[in-house]
């Protein structure tokens, strides 16, 4: 019974389903109490359609669309910035690449020969396939010379060979040495890290700066 | 577009179309207003909490999964964020009809025609949240009580018993105020 006046406010909100519906209804014809108190729950549901209906201001809506449009700009942004980060990162790696060089570096240096140039040739180790690599021209007075290789695999060991090329024509060629193949490797993995750090960087600045001027521009 | 269903608005919405959502948002910013409004009691939080439900319903529509209708997910997600901010202001639970609780049972023959509108409104504003929730989504948004229980995420007795104590309530204090 008890559960029956329970359902009497959606019985009167139309949203019983049909046994429900049909329980009330028996139920209203033989209970007086049960059909004075559905008289009480539309008097209630008429007090509260008289309710001043309020309407939001405009400002709500103003607010709202800016914050849309800002999280809009900023997903767009997060697309973009993936896309624009793989060539950041190379031009990033390409200017430190100038500025570290990572490679081999030969030195030598000559006493009393009247050098006429240096021919600088390299070989993978364990073969005897050296290739030229560099002519450095001697230069009068000068003693001590220096070339660095960075045409070379990191990791990869090289074998080096320098021939010198006197002013009367004759050849003589210099010791072959071996180059620290680790030396090249840790190069380029500190390269690798500070390209991949300073481009993050340059993308969390962009990001903040971009932020900044978002917040600036939903400020209302 | 105006002429559109709540979920092709939604699903739209989803794929970013800020048209669909605009049409969604005039279609329910008045009654979503109210609803808060009357559970909040204040303007200023009321508006907040309509711009934090609508930014929810736009940063989750590609979530909704169609298990309920549009319309009940959105009371639903309006409802989470009054009783939140309830919550973070004050205790719910504390939010009930203290000064009638000592009072005496209500007698089952307190008829609401012998009041007039203003003191039955006087008295729904001493219903708890939760009550008055129950009370606004039956009478004024016509949901089924199944659906009230989704929105308030409960069980449907909650909802029964919650609309039960709500009248019982709105009797006692429509009853101390004939007394006063």
């Amino acid at each position: 019974m008890k559960e029956t006046n329970n359902l009497l406010p959606w019985y009167l909100n139309g949203t019983l389903d049909i046994s429900e519906h049909q329980e009330v209804e028996a139920r209203l014809k033989k209970d007086e109490t049960a059909a004075a108190h559905l008289d009480n729950l539309s008097q209630l549901s008429k007090a509260l359609h008289t309710q001043d209906v309020q309407t939001p201001s405009h400002k709500v809506e103003t607010r709202l669309f800016a914050k849309i449009h800002h999280e809009h700009q900023t997903r767009r942004g997060g697309f973009l910035q993936w896309i624009w980060s793989a060539p950041l990162a190379a031009l990033v790696f390409a200017l430190l690449w100038l500025v570290i060089q990572p490679g081999t570096q030969l030195q030598w240096a000559v006493r009393g020969e009247a050098a006429a140039t240096f021919q600088v040739y390299r070989a993978p180790v364990g073969s005897l396939n050296f290739e030229l690599i560099a002519e450095i021209p001697a230069v009068a007075g000068q003693q001590n010379y220096r070339y660095r290789d960075t045409g070379i695999f990191p990791g990869k060991t090289y074998h080096y060979a320098i021939e010198v090329i006197s002013q009367d024509g004759t050849a003589s060629f210099s010791p072959t040495v071996a180059n620290n193949s680790w030396e090249t490797f840790t190069a380029y993995t500190i390269l690798f890290l500070t390209s991949f750090v300073l481009t993050l960087g340059l993308i969390t600045i962009r990001q903040e700066l971009k932020i900044q001027h978002n917040r600036y521009a939903i400020i209302y | 577009m105006t002429d559109l269903d709540d979920l092709t608005l939604l699903k739209r919405s989803a794929r970013g179309d800020d048209g669909a959502f605009h049409s969604l948002y005039d279609r329910y910013r008045v009654p979503i207003y109210n609803y808060i409004l009357r559970l909040v009691r204040q303007k200023g939080a009321a508006e907040e909490l309509l711009q934090e439900t609508f930014l929810a319903i736009w940063q989750s529509a590609a979530k909704f999964r169609g298990k309920s209708s549009v319309k009940t997910w959105i009371f639903r997600i309006a409802y989470y964020q009054s009783i939140s901010h309830l919550r973070k202001s004050r205790d719910v639970a504390d939010i009930t009809t203290s000064k009638i609780r000592s009072s005496e049972p209500a007698p089952e023959d307190v008829f609401l025609q012998n009041f007039t509108t203003s003191q039955v409104l006087a008295a729904l504003e001493m219903l708890s949240p939760n009550q008055r929730s129950v009370v606004e989504l039956t009478f004024i948004y016509g949901f089924s009580y199944r659906e009230i229980a989704e929105i308030m995420n409960c069980p449907t007795g909650t909802v029964k018993s919650r609309m039960s104590y709500a009248l019982r309530y709105l009797r006692a204090a429509l009853r101390k105020m004939d007394q006063n």
